[in-house]
């Protein structure tokens, strides 16, 4: 071994050690694949769409599985399989705890506000999006105004299930939730606002997605600025300021016709078709069908009440949804509204969308709204132009038959009923109107009537809520 | 009859012990009448006599002993005729003299430092003596792993290293490959990984993921196996903080050290054959007991009716398909029958001035007492270190396995398919794969799937896993100036596995929904790669009574895990398997891939004054690629002291040879989560698509203030040995985890998940003995034992909020252990309706069950457990058992709470043989077992009713071997030739143990234990 030799490999280890030295700066940086860190994940303008995405998945799964067989199942235009209604038997017996963690009570909760989360996520990302790509700057202000209009509504339906009716206070100062408006820090205290905070988080998102979207063109998959003053027409219905429901409810009337009366089965009825008076529809492709199988026309969970079925003429097109004859049978006393009775080349394309607003309810919005105001005869035109749609008959063939505001807005509500039944709607009508909760014989709950107010209108807050938050407040049972 | 029996044992003992020997003294004799005397005395190296020493010629009977001055006088063979003389005495060096001519032999005897220089493999290739020793190592050598089984390294450690305990992950069956936890000083972790880490010649290696799955593969398949326990020299297991701490971040669990058998230099060629071949059995005492066909069918029947159903209805009526009434099948048998162990290993070891080298080649088949199932290993290693130029050496080793499991996953069906069905159609061997029973709701017989029936699987279906590992590791050390080394290591491992799962046409599995042939096939690949480098300075100085040594250096690692699976199905026929020609392949095919790094900063010194006062120190920084920028690094540091008093002038005594007295104090970390937590992350997915465009979704939620859990461990001990008689070790240890890292629930409205946090703290203590005693230590017989117990203790000190968490039958509360029971208490059967009955949480008894009468009490932890070696050694014949015990502890037996159901659902699966014995049946009878119904009364849910002690004494291994003297080997030209017989898993004893009930010797195994003989070859060239 000479020297030289040795030298040289005193340098290949003396290099050797410094470079692994100084490699250390880099070498714990290591990418995870599938998936990336928040940062990272929305330092590119092609984030948004996935994200996007994401929550309108989410959304339609809160509304399909949870959120409205709750409204209807609670409400009074169903009947309940004995048999085959799982633990909805509770929620219709308004039976349930805080204990009620793995159905609809718990997965509200949570997947609620999983939903708030991610849009918060997208509305604290996106603007920032902005330095890097001047050139999508309206795209970036659309998704914002997405997302603010997604908050907003998550809201407003969460503070409904877990809060009681906005009026169950004279300054709704009972409790709403908890409100999420920005991305959450595990350390803060979370506590429940007030049902008057919960309003106005929501409108002012709501306000803040209609400054936000900049040339957003109409898509019925998508919330726009027309989804959002639909929105807000319906918060200002529940605040009871008519004033404002009426103007929101009009301005989107303005821009939107009615489903023409040949289309009206085929809106519910063909997943290909959007409807006319499509606002916002959740779409339903590749997503789960738990409405579907609850009102399955073979071996129904859920089925319409004899009473509500009762409501209607025999011309009514809205009672077509209530029947169905398929390969020779008869299937009375069914609900089609998520049924796709079209042939379709492959199960995949059997899907149903949900409508989250749609022009009649803003016509209904405004008659209650007009007959509140005492603007009868305004309002009294806005049900007939529905009647007319539903029946066939021109408005001026039709008669309704009142003497006072009261009797008018019976008959809206009556409207209202048929109009909107199993699209989420029927619980918290009774609760807003401050009505009683009446069944009819055909119930199999044990609950025929449950007296306005209650606490059993509301849910409570899930247990695993309670027992990882010491700031969070229950409902009394 | 006795004295002839007796007699015919001494004439055998006489045989086996002193054949060969009378057979030298015959030439002897001759000897001795030409032959003089060799006198001398023997002394001490200071020059005091010794006082009988025994002293005898090499391969003969001719012995004497040394008088009290020292003297001694022996008869020798003539002069001129070479022969050894051998000089022994407990506690010195035994020293063997070649004698030729000589007549006066005067010799001074060495002491004995066995104990002391027993040198202790530590971190980084640094070794020490274990006088030296600061912390707390514990090392087993590969002559007391010799007589386990060649399946797997870990478990062969069970019982020999006092405070570690390896036991299987369920004690029901679940797989045929049993996953076990290794725990050393209790579990120093709630949710991070409780597993120490094993180091195998300097690289870490792959023993799964936190709970050792392996990711990717259906059935786990341990690494650990794939290693050849013959290849190890030595196992050392550090615990305390001196010895951890230089693991950073992966210490706080423990340390498994695995060092490889290496060649020596100067060496001559040295061949070793080891030949094994065992048969093995269930041994089953251990099978838990269920009922035999007419047991069941009276049950069963009674079960029925007294749930208010007609018999009428009964599903197991008579009918042409099957004959319920007269069909008997004890299952177990069905699966269970005789297995087989076979290894062959040849090891070749050679050195010269400049080269060593070692080559080892092996193989091993074990088939299963499970019947279909079995793995083979065939594995080379090899070791070879080259003297560059002086002092400069360059270590090589490569090794490889090849592993085949071939897998027959046996679940508890073996325990549960009811005695009443026949494995075969009447026909006496066609599978059954359906059973024709009646049923309300089909209207009357219908023909039911026979899932339950496994033979069919085992038979038609493939379930194989082939791994490759493979590890090379290179090692440059170099002695630059006398003293001052610098070491490089570049170590690599990887593994791959290969699973295939076929399932046949032939069986349920591969039928579809409408019973048509389809077949289907799954496929998957898992590969790990593991890479470690480490560049370590260090130094080594002596000066007067001064030893000074340091290393410090860095260390880098990267792993990379990936996995894929591909599934389909849809096939012609049987034979073509492959997903090439399936029909379908499906859409949960998928393949991900996990990337973890982490770089090291370390450094030790140790310092010690004359071999009596020792000071060292540890200190390690830790990056981690899995933890947040926030928190990605980490120090961990140690300090230790020891005192060898019996080295101290003013200590002078005869009794005691050492005395030693050491403590050490260090934090170390525990990085084993799977997360990157700490900047949250958006998770891709197919499944949040919308509109058929993929979606993102938040996955975890940014968790910034997470740190790394941190260990602070005490340690101290004093060791004691009692003139070279007995070794006593005691150690305590005080061990608080800070930090902990757990998954909770925090506000929903926060996130669905459970997030990390640092939820608390948790306390171990405990104390560890181990005592060698060498009873008795003459030429002749020998009798050596090894002790150790060990206690731990766990508690909980505190938890986020001073919430506890209960996981059903356990809960983490604080002040009490990590896994206490939490259950409600069973208060017996009603005598006068015989329905089952439990405590409030008042004590008063209820007949409803009520989760929230659970109380908290009892844990599993034992009180003592630990194992004791017995070494025989007699003329050439040695004997050795080990015991290894467990006292006190309870577990929730798996077992009794699936099958003291009381005849729930017992139309469903056989039950507990109780069930028909105890049950009660007439009103004021006092049963134990409640009354039977086929609904369900609530008795089988979890309650402490299913508790049972875990107190053992289990014989695990027994082993008897003969060594053949060298004086017959010579003239074949073998070196070494020894022949062994050993018994694994002999008997396990429980106190509660019945011959017909079940007790926790029937519960402790999800399968039968495997009794093993093992008659062992090993011959040495």
């Amino acid at each position: 071994m000479n020297l030289t030799a040795m030298k040289h490999r005193i340098h290949i280890l003396a290099i050797t050690l410094i470079a692994s030295l100084s490699a250390s700066c880099s070498f714990l940086e290591v990418e995870k694949i599938g998936k990336s860190d928040i940062q990272t994940y929305f330092s590119e303008i092609s984030a948004l769409e996935p994200a996007m995405n994401g929550i309108y998945n989410l959304m339609f799964s809160f509304y399909d599985r949870y959120y409205i067989p709750y409204v209807e199942v609670a409400g009074n235009d169903v009947i309940l399989s004995a048999s085959s209604g799982g633990v909805w038997v509770d929620y219709q017996n308004f039976a349930t705890t805080s204990d009620n963690e793995t159905s609809a009570l718990g997965y509200m909760w949570k997947g609620g506000y999983e939903i708030i989360n991610n849009a918060n996520q997208v509305i604290y990302w996106a603007p920032q999006l902005n330095t890097n790509n001047p050139k999508e700057q309206e795209t970036i202000a659309n998704v914002v105004g997405a997302a603010y209009y997604v908050r907003a509504l998550l809201h407003f339906d969460l503070c409904r299930v877990y809060g009681q009716n906005y009026t169950y206070t004279p300054d709704a100062s009972h409790l709403g939730i908890a409100i999420r408006d920005r991305i959450p820090s595990l350390s803060e205290t979370i506590a429940r606002s007030s049902v008057h905070d919960c309003y106005q988080q929501s409108i002012s998102d709501l306000q803040s997605a209609l400054a936000s979207f900049s040339n957003c063109t109409y898509n019925a998959y998508r919330p726009t600025p027309l989804a959002c003053k639909a929105l807000l027409a319906k918060i200002y219905l529940y605040m009871g300021n008519m004033e404002q429901a009426e103007k929101y409810a009009s301005e989107v009337i303005a821009e939107k016709p009615l489903t023409k009366r040949e289309d009206y089965a085929k809106m519910y009825c063909d997943p290909e078709f959007i409807g006319d008076e499509a606002i916002y529809r959740i779409n339903g492709y590749e997503m789960s069908n738990t409405l579907k199988t609850m009102f399955d026309y073979q071996s129904p969970v859920l089925t319409p009440a004899d009473a509500f079925l009762a409501r209607f003429d025999k011309e009514d097109i809205r009672s077509t949804l209530f029947s169905y004859s398929y390969a020779g049978k008869e299937y009375p006393k069914t609900m089609l509204k998520y049924t796709c009775t079209k042939d379709v080349a492959s199960e995949t394309d059997r899907y149903y969308n949900i409508f989250m607003s749609r022009v009649s309810e803003m016509y209904l919005i405004r008659a209650e709204a007009k007959c509140s105001l005492g603007k009868t005869s305004e309002a009294e035109s806005d049900i007939k132009t529905l009647i007319s749609r539903a029946t066939g008959k021109q408005p001026s063939d039709i008669s309704l038959n009142w003497k006072s505001a009261e009797d008018l807005d019976a008959l809206i509500y009556n409207e209202r009923k048929k109009e909107l039944c199993f699209e989420g709607h029927c619980l918290f009508d009774i609760t807003r109107r401050h009505e009683d909760l009446v069944r009819d014989n055909s119930t199999t709950s044990t609950v025929r009537t449950l007296k306005y107010p209650d606490n059993r209108f509301v849910l409570q807050i899930p247990y695993v809520e309670m027992d990882a938050n010491d700031a969070m407040e229950q409902n009394p049972l | 009859m006795k004295g002839k029996y007796l007699q015919f044992i001494m004439v055998i003992t006489t045989i086996l012990f002193f054949v060969p020997v009378t057979d030298v003294h015959a030439d002897q004799l001759a000897a001795v009448q030409s032959a003089d005397k060799v006198v001398g005395t023997v002394t001490s190296e200071s020059g005091e006599p010794l006082a009988g020493v025994f002293i005898y010629i090499k391969d003969t009977k001719t012995a004497v002993q040394s008088d009290l001055d020292g003297n001694y006088s022996i008869q020798a063979p003539a002069a001129g005729k070479s022969y050894t003389l051998v000089f022994q005495f407990l506690g010195m060096e035994t020293r063997e003299v070649v004698v030729k001519n000589a007549r006066v032999l005067n010799i001074a005897m060495k002491a004995d430092n066995r104990l002391e220089e027993v040198v202790i493999v530590g971190a980084y290739g640094t070794r020490q003596r274990r006088e030296d020793l600061v912390g707390s190592a514990y090392q087993v050598n590969s002559a007391a792993l010799k007589d386990k089984p060649k399946t797997r390294i870990d478990d062969l450690l069970t019982g020999l290293v006092p405070g570690m305990s390896i036991s299987p992950n369920a004690d029901y069956a679940v797989s045929t490959r049993t996953r076990y936890e290794t725990r050393i000083r209790g579990s120093a972790s709630l949710s991070a990984s409780s597993e120490p880490i094993w180091i195998i010649d300097g690289v870490p290696a792959y023993t799964g993921g936190t709970n050792n799955q392996v990711p990717g593969m259906s059935y786990t398949v341990s690494p650990l196996s794939f290693i050849d326990p013959n290849d190890i020299e030595s196992i050392t297991v550090l615990k305390d903080a001196d010895q951890t701490t230089i693991y950073g971040a992966n210490g706080s669990n423990g340390v498994i050290l695995v060092t490889t058998k290496s060649g020596r230099k100067n060496q001559p060629l040295n061949i070793t054959a080891n030949v094994n071949l065992g048969v093995s059995a269930p041994d089953y005492s251990t099978m838990f007991k269920v009922m035999n066909a007419a047991q069941y069918m009276e049950v069963a029947r009674e079960a029925w009716t007294n749930a208010g159903y007609d018999m009428s209805k009964f599903p197991y009526q008579d009918n042409d398909y099957n004959t319920y009434s007269t069909t008997n099948t004890f299952w177990p048998e069905q699966y269970l029958g005789l297995g087989k162990d076979i290894y062959a290993g040849l090891r070749f070891s050679s050195g010269t001035k400049r080269v060593s080298n070692t080559v080892s080649a092996s193989y091993y088949q074990n088939s299963n007492i499970v019947q279909g199932d079995e793995s083979q290993r065939f594995s080379l290693d090899s070791k070879q270190s080259f003297e560059l130029w002086n002092k400069a050496e360059l270590t090589s080793q490569l090794s490889a396995s090849y592993n085949i499991n071939d897998l027959f996953p046996l679940g508890r069906v073996y325990l549960e398919t009811l005695p009443i069905f026949s494995p075969y159609l009447n026909d006496g061997y066609t599978h059954r794969l359906f059973n024709k029973q009646y049923s309300e709701e089909q209207n009357g017989f219908y023909m039911r799937k026979f899932f339950d029936n496994e033979i069919p699987v085992r038979e038609f279906n493939d379930n194989i896993q082939r791994s490759v590992m493979t590890k090379a590791v290179f090692t440059f050390n170099w002695e630059i100036l006398k003293g001052l080394r610098i070491r490089s290591t570049f170590g690599m491992n990887y593994t791959h596995s290969h699973e295939d799962i076929y399932y046949s046409m032939n069986t349920l599995d591969g039928l579809d929904s409408n019973n048509e042939r389809m077949g289907s096939a799954q496929r998957a690949d898992a590969s790990y790669l593991k890479w470690t480098n480490n560049n370590i300075i260090s130094y080594d100085g002596k000066f007067g009574k001064h030893n000074l040594s340091f290393y410090g250096g860095t260390e880098m690692s990267d792993y990379h895990r990936k996995n894929s699976r591909i599934q389909g199905s849809g096939f012609s026929n049987d034979f073509i398997k492959e997903l090439e020609y399936a029909n379908t392949i499906s859409e949960y095919s998928y393949s991900n891939v996990d990337n973890d790094r982490s770089l090291s900063f370390l450094g030790r010194f140790s310092y010690s004054y004359d071999s009596r006062y020792y000071i060292s120190g540890n200190l390690r920084f830790d990056g981690n690629s899995s933890f947040g920028k926030y928190s990605r690094w980490a120090p961990f540091a140690s300090v230790g002291l020891s005192w060898n008093i019996h080295k101290e002038p003013f200590f002078n005594s005869d009794l005691i040879k050492m005395l030693k007295l050491k403590y050490s104090f260090g934090k170390d970390g525990n990085s084993k989560i799977d997360a990157s937590t700490a900047t949250g992350t958006y998770t891709y997915s197919d499944s949040y698509s919308y509109m058929g465009s993929a979606g993102a979704l938040i996955g975890t939620v940014p968790n910034p203030g997470l740190s790394w859990e941190s260990t602070y461990k005490h340690n101290a001990g004093i060791r004691i040995e009692l003139r070279d008689i007995i070794d006593i070790e005691l150690e305590g240890y005080y061990n608080t985890t800070v930090d902990l890292l757990s998954k909770v629930y925090v506000s929903r409205t926060i996130t669905d998940n459970s997030v990390y946090a640092n939820i608390g703290e948790m306390m171990n203590r405990g104390v560890e003995l181990s005592i060698t005693s060498y009873n008795i230590s003459n030429p002749g017989f020998s009798w050596t034992t090894t002790l150790n117990m060990a206690h731990n203790e766990n508690r909980i000190l505190n938890l986020y909020n001073g919430n506890s968490r209960s996981f059903g039958t356990t809960i983490w509360m604080e002040g009490h252990e990590k896994n206490t029971f939490y259950l409600v208490r069973w208060a017996g059967v009603d005598p006068s309706d015989g329905m089952p009955m439990w405590y409030d949480l008042n004590g008063n008894i209820t007949k409803t069950y009520s989760e929230t009468n659970r109380v908290a009490e009892k844990t599993s932890t034992p009180i003592v457990h630990g194992g004791i070696v017995n070494d025989f050694r007699m003329g050439n014949w040695t004997l050795s058992f080990q015991i290894n015990y467990n006292i006190g502890g309870w577990r929730l037996a798996s077992y009794a709470s699936s099958y003291f159901n009381d005849g729930y659902d017992i139309t469903g699966g056989n039950q507990a043989i109780e069930v028909y014995y105890n049950r009660w049946t007439t009103p004021g009878q006092v049963a134990t077992f409640p009354k039977v119904s086929q609904t369900t009364t609530g008795s089988g849910r979890y309650s402490t009713r299913f508790l049972y002690d875990a107190t053992y004494f289990d014989l695990t291994t027994a082993s008897l071997s003969y060594t053949f003297p060298s004086r017959l080997l010579d003239a074949v030209n073998i070196k070494g030739l020894t022949v062994s017989l050993q018994g694994n898993n002999l008997y396990f004893l429980t106190p509660d143990q019945k011959s017909d009930r079940n007790s926790y010797k029937t519960m402790a195994f999800g399968y039968p234990r495997t009794r093993t003989f093992t008659l062992g070859l090993n011959v040495n060239f």
